[in-house]
């Protein structure tokens, strides 16, 4: 896949190396912006209250 | 080729396993931060827009901050707000106060009952990581629109399962108080960085002092 990725970017391998790392920081920021923050309510950690059943608040 | 693929999916995983991590150990942190800071400062303003004004609303609405509460051994300062949502509440920094259903407890200006809130031990802010260093007799401090509100640290329950909810009632099991009064209730996680088992420190009003006269002895100098 990553091999893939390279070989499809444009320039010399400098400019693709750029690319490359704005592509990478790019994902991380959607990761941190949206899809973490998305995800945390639904996993099981950090539950801090008491309730009935416990599955309330997970 | 298909070996390659199945590493690269591997590494990929594991990337976005150590990212996760680190947002959730650094980054919401940082946000929690931030959040919590501009809402005690929203509160302030409000409470100094008001004062004098129109009577506080009688209830609040879920996610609506409505408090601070202090902790001033542990150095913690931070908002509470109406309902112990998860997305709402607890992970944008704030302290929930239990207000919904059959959890429902008392607000601290209510003649007796318990009020109980929950905060993160970990990430988000993690306003009660340290609630377990807490000593008999430590103030925890809650100002709201009309009054500060005094406890003192009584008891503390190291170790509850999940599901134990008597410890949120108006006279909390469990923690040797005998009759009705004006208690605290603080709950968070424990062992950290887990979700396994609850911890509960309780507490006993021991000062009302409206807004007039001023911070309370605990949160001056």
């Amino acid at each position: 896949m990553y091999g893939w990725i390279w070989r499809h970017l444009p320039g010399n391998a400098w400019v693709r190396a750029l690319i490359s790392l704005v592509l990478v920081l790019a994902v991380v920021f959607v990761l941190f912006q949206y899809v973490f923050p998305w995800a945390e309510p639904l996993l099981p950690f950090n539950d801090v209250t008491v309730d009935e059943g416990s599955g309330a608040t997970r | 080729m298909a070996g390659r693929a199945v590493g690269e999916l591997f590494i990929t995983v594991g990337v976005l396993m150590l990212l996760f991590v680190t947002y959730q150990l650094w980054y919401t942190n940082v946000l929690a931060e931030r959040t919590a800071d501009g809402a005690v400062g929203s509160l302030r303003e409000d409470w100094a827009a008001g004062a004098g004004g129109a009577a506080a609303p009688k209830a609040f609405e879920p996610g609506q901050g409505f408090a601070i509460l202090y902790i001033p051994k542990l150095d913690v300062k931070v908002p509470v707000a109406e309902g112990v949502s998860k997305t709402k509440v607890l992970d944008r920094g704030l302290v929930g106060h239990y207000a919904e259903g059959a959890l429902k407890t008392a607000m601290p200006g209510d003649r007796t009952g318990n009020f109980a809130v929950a905060g993160h031990r970990n990430t988000h802010g993690e306003p009660f990581r340290f609630i377990n260093r807490l000593q008999p007799g430590d103030p925890v401090v809650v100002e709201t629109r009309e009054a500060y509100y005094t406890y003192e640290m009584t008891s503390i329950l190291p170790q509850t399962p999940p599901a134990n909810v008597g410890v949120l009632r108006p006279v909390p099991e469990g923690s040797g108080f005998t009759g009705p009064g004006r208690y605290l209730t603080l709950t968070t996680c424990t062992p950290e960085f887990t979700s396994t088992y609850r911890m509960v420190v309780w507490g006993r009003m021991v000062d009302e002092r409206p807004r007039s006269k001023g911070v309370p002895a605990a949160l001056a100098g």
